[in-house]
């Protein structure tokens, strides 16, 4: 029913924007321009620009680009906000059918000196509190508590409706859905593995970011391929304006960065290198057992920029990192193992006119993932590999205040590789060649001030299975007053991957597609929201969802072997459903500030040959999920961070009853078996502080520098990662416990930026 | 709103489901057979207990069931009725294990029927196997062969023929002399000098192989190489290939995963698919072909 009722809505704005359109085009000004750091040249993504006392006002978008039309001759206040960054406001006058340009410089909070107001507007933010939406603020990434290394998935595991898998997983479980039903993109390329020390960290370098989106659900039609959420990262384009660089050191890695301009654009640099070998060569020497040849991790970033013009701008950006482990463990056992990503992608922006805008950009994404295990003579080695070559475009025309339309494709050639070899037989041989395409195209309508219908279509097509599927959208909300947003939306997604991992270890990780007898993924997502500023200061924002997850398809849990097996008999089909409530209640300003997060949350899925194809939950579920963050500016030099999280403990199998074999004519060993009903206990509830502290200051008089002294897990919580029942020799069971981070652990780092 | 109402609603809400909510579901023991039967082999023993709770050392004479009646039928070709039916028996000297009471040697390729009724109850339980096409091994390419030299032991095998899919195979390699000093030196240090553990290592098993990784010969023989993996001991050795049937394939592959290395996340334990009407455990069939080798170190 939201399928076709959505198909028809799209079609009707069309009709309506077509003939509406050129009557607002012809005499009404416009204004338009990109937004930017004042001190760097950067540009500011989602910055909200309104005309103020008028109903006018419109987001940047993923360029940072912002476009008002429909004006009326006049003289306004134009003024622009985002967060850590003072306002802007200037006076402007358009003259009837003026096509004004202007681009806004905004400073940041820190450059400014003591007592200067900095108060972001909230009536003026735009897309980051739209349905679902959360944005992240790099500079929280980097003050944040974190276990070793700041890291960005683990800021966003914070945020309600997303969940930690454990202390040990960077992977985001968002509204339910596993780590495959989020789709991540850096610059515009997917990145299919997004992990570095198997799932430790995440890949992403805060020094090399400049923002992070993340779309919960519902998300709009410009986004596909995934049933659940999406991540969409930019890398900083460099410092326009002067060379700026960075060094920080960590304990288990350190970081550099380097930025500048040229006479034509920007370019920046940043590397990341684990630094744990004198670590390593220290317990090597003291003849500690299981101590690696090799362990470490890298990860590069860059970004070129060439200011054409005025109107048009290019970009490459490349990314690369691989873990490395080689690991002897016991007399004539080893592991070697290597994994990584490598993303390209080249861009090119636009602008035809003060009403269109446009963005082309090529992507090349490699996966890979080479393990060999060598145990007592015979080796095991296989060779994962994933590549992703794909062009794509969008178009933004906006011919009006009242009409906002999006169209764009995304096309391309993905290619897996799986080889598996034992002992020197080839055994599964899988390769995969797909060429993949969509179209979409989206409206925003706003009627009136206090209404806004986002509605779209997406058209996806994946030749291998030739699928051909149709993804409506759609979104209403409405303002009854200038702090509440009342919002709902509906989406129907499709995925034509999936991700074959473990919770223990990501360094094995694979991709597989669809084809013949592997039908794609589909889900429905129904979302309302509530989005309120309480004060001037404080803000609370509550969403539910519900989401079904229909044709869900993953390798066979029980598979020992896949050699000589048909494609389609190396999954298992299953579906699913989540439902839940998210409530956050903000304070982004002032010396105290930060936010808390509640979450109650559901999901189950259903598998045959598991909980006999009943609905189970799966153990990343948690009913009730608590996060505080809370951020005190002790003086203009010391600061404090603290983190503190509660939730439900997650599902487990406890077994019940036991038997043994004690006749097999194969094993010597005694077949022992459990009987369990699956995953319907519940580990003890899961809780853990972390606090920091950090200092800035002067290094040498020539550069800045901030020293952080963070403890992990202040009380020393043994939270519980999963329990292990081991079979005794007296014909006992016990329940091992293996534990999430025991003990408190500190972390320090020191950085400097000149 | 006041956000002090906030907070305290946020904090009631987490303070009551963030308690522990530990439910460890019911105690049924369910009725437990286990009997293998063996291509060209005589009819083996069932075994009949109750499982028996987690929270006690298990017992199987405890837990042994000796009022069953218990019968193993031989099925007609196409499956729909009994041919011949076996009679089992136990004695009060062995709970728990009934022994057919006529000998019976398993016809390779012919579907087997387990029943087993409990008097004075509404228990039945009943299985049914299909076994495996019997194979035989007809060359190896040496009787002696040095641990981890280049060349490795292979078997010529004939093709195990298992209607509807290919074959799985579990190779089992078992020391004839199993002493701590003859260990390999991976097994050695797996162990270190606990004599308890080398019972567990006396025949060591592969896991389930797909007959897919093997090339079919031109004369339609299939050529087995054994890993040196599969070697725990130096000395003599029994290598032995097991075809096996729907009922072992499936209560071997999920009960490997009981213990981990699955896909699943850690902590979820699924039950066994055991392919047991009434009860649970295994009522399997393989057909199984032997050769015997000499590892030198």
């Amino acid at each position: 029913m939201p399928y076709r009722f959505c198909v028809k809505l799209l079609l009707s704005l069309l009709i309506g924007f077509i003939y509406t359109a050129p009557a607002f085009s012809q005499n009404s000004a416009s204004l338009n321009g990109f937004v930017k750091d004042a001190t760097s040249g950067e540009t500011l993504l989602f910055a909200n620009v309104i005309l103020i006392n008028t109903a006018f006002g419109t987001a940047t978008n993923n360029s940072g680009y912002y476009t008002l039309t429909g004006l009326p001759e006049g003289t306004y206040e134009i003024v622009c906000t985002y967060i850590g960054y003072t306002t802007f406001r200037q006076e402007i006058t358009l003259a009837d059918g003026e096509a004004q340009r202007l681009d806004i410089n905004l400073t940041p909070e820190g450059v400014l000196l003591e007592g200067v107001e900095v108060t972001a507007e909230k009536e003026l933010e735009e897309e980051t509190r739209s349905i679902g939406v959360s944005q992240l603020a790099i500079e929280s990434v980097q003050r944040l508590p974190t276990i070793l290394e700041p890291d960005v998935f683990r800021s966003l595991q914070l945020i309600p409706g997303v969940k930690a898998a454990s202390d040990y997983s960077s992977g985001l479980y968002i509204r339910g859905g596993s780590p495959d039903q989020t789709l991540i993109l850096l610059d515009r390329t997917t990145v299919y593995n997004p992990s570095h020390f198997f799932g430790f960290f995440s890949t992403f370098n805060p020094d090399a970011i400049k923002d992070v989106r993340l779309y919960k659900g519902g998300y709009p039609s410009e986004y596909g391929g995934r049933l659940g959420s999406v991540v969409d990262i930019y890398n900083k384009d460099g410092n326009r304006l002067e060379t700026k660089g960075g060094l920080s050191l960590g304990l288990l890695a350190s970081r550099a960065f380097v930025e500048g301009p040229y006479s034509k654009g920007s370019w920046m640099f940043a590397v990341r290198r684990s630094t744990l070998e004198p670590l390593l060569a220290v317990l090597r020497n003291q003849d500690v057992d299981g101590i690696p040849n090799s362990f470490y991790f890298i990860d590069i970033n860059g970004k070129v920029n060439f200011d054409a013009s005025e109107n048009d701008r290019f970009s490459v950006a490349f990314y690369g990192g691989t873990d490395q482990l080689d690991l002897p463990f016991v007399d004539d056992a080893r592991i070697d193992l290597a994994y990584g990503n490598r993303t390209l992608s080249t861009n090119w922006t636009h602008i035809f006119s003060q009403r269109l805008f446009s963005n082309f950009t090529l992507t090349y994404s490699r996966y890979f993932n080479e393990p060999i295990f060598q145990v007592a003579g015979t080796e095991f080695n296989r060779t994962n590999n994933v590549w992703d070559l794909s062009a794509k475009g969008d178009f933004e025309f906006i011919p009006n205040d009242i009409h906002s339309l999006k169209i764009g494709f995304w096309g391309g050639l993905f290619t897996f590789r799986l080889r598996d070899e034992f002992d020197g037989q080839e055994g599964l041989v899988e390769r995969i060649q797909s060429s993949y395409g969509s179209l979409y195209v989206q409206e925003i309508y706003r009627p009136r001030r206090d209404w806004q219908f986002q509605v779209g279509v997406r058209l996806n097509y994946f030749n291998q299975g030739e699928y051909l599927r149709v993804e409506p959208r759609i979104s209403v909300e409405h303002r009854p007053n200038p702090t509440t947003r009342l919002q709902l939306g509906y989406g129907r997604y499709n995925q034509f991957l999936t991700l074959i991992t473990s919770e223990l270890f990501t360094g094995f990780d694979l991709w597989l597609t669809t084809d013949d007898g592997v039908r794609p993924s589909f889900g429905d997502q129904f979302v309302a929201g509530i989005k309120t500023d309480l004060t001037t200061e404080y803000a609370l924002d509550f969403e539910v969802y519900f989401r079904t997850m229909e044709d869900l398809f993953q390798l066979d849990p029980f598979l020992p072997d896949a050699a000589g097996l048909d494609y389609s008999q190396l999954f298992t089909f299953g579906e699913g459903f989540a439902y839940g409530a998210e409530m956050q209640f903000r304070k982004d300003e002032g010396r105290l500030n930060g936010f808390i997060g509640y979450t109650y949350g559901q999901t189950e899925r259903r598998f045959p040959n598991i909980n006999d194809f009943e609905y189970f939950t799966p153990k990343y579920d948690r009913r009730h999920d608590l996060n505080i963050v809370a951020n005190y500016d002790l003086s203009s030099r010391w600061r404090l961070t603290s983190v503190f999280s509660l939730a439900t403990g997650q599902a487990y199998t406890e077994p019940v009853t036991q038997y043994k074999l004690l006749d097999d004519p194969i094993s010597s060993e005694v077949r022992s078996t459990l009987i369990s009903p699956f995953n319907e206990a519940r580990l003890p509830a899961y809780h853990r502080l972390d606090v920091g502290f950090s200092r800035l200051g002067k290094f040498f008089k020539f550069a800045e520098s901030e020293l952080q002294i963070q403890l992990i897990n202040v009380y020393g919580r043994e939270n519980v990662w999963f329990y292990f029942f081991e079979f005794e020799d007296d014909n006992t069971v016990t329940r091992n416990t293996i534990p999430q981070i025991p003990v408190p652990i500190p972390n320090l780092s020191f950085t400097i930026r000149f | 709103m006041d956000y002090k109402l906030v907070l305290a609603i946020l904090v009631l809400c987490v303070g009551l489901g963030g308690c522990d909510s530990t439910d460890s579901g019911g105690d049924d023991r369910e009725i437990v057979v286990e009997s293998y039967l063996i291509a060209n082999e005589p009819l083996n023993q069932v075994r009949l207990s109750r499982s028996s709770s987690v929270n006690q050392a298990y017992d199987f004479t405890a837990s042994a069931i000796s009022n069953a009646n218990v019968t193993v039928s031989l099925l007609t070709e196409d499956g729909s009725s009994a041919e011949r039916v076996f009679d089992f028996v136990t004695n009060s000297e062995e709970p728990g294990i009934y022994k057919p009471a006529i000998p019976h040697r398993v016809v390779p390729g012919r579907q087997y029927r387990l029943d087993v009724d409990l008097p004075g109850t509404l228990d039945e339980v009943t299985s049914t196997t299909l076994v495996p096409g019997a194979f035989e091994l007809l060359q190896a390419n040496a009787t002696i062969i040095e641990y981890q030299s280049d060349e490795q032991l292979e078997l010529e095998l004939t093709r195990s023929i298992t209607p509807g899919r290919q074959s799985v195979f579990v190779f089992a390699t078992e020391s004839l002399q199993p002493t701590i000093d003859l260990l390999t030196p991976f097994y050695r240090d797996l162990i270190g000098d606990d004599e308890d553990d080398l019972e567990d290592l006396r025949i060591t098993e592969s896991p389930i192989i797909n007959e897919g990784n093997y090339e079919v010969n031109e004369n339609g023989t299939i050529t087995v190489k054994l890993p040196w993996l599969a070697v725990a001991f130096f000395g003599p050795n029994r290598l032995t290939a097991n075809a096996l049937d729907d009922n072992m394939f499936d209560f071997i592959r999920s009960q490997t995963v009981q213990q981990g290395g699955s896909t699943l996340a850690p902590g979820e334990i699924p039950n066994v698919i055991d392919r047991v009407e009434g009860g649970t455990g295994i009522f399997g069939s393989l057909a199984r072909s032997s050769y015997e080798v000499l590892i030198t170190r």
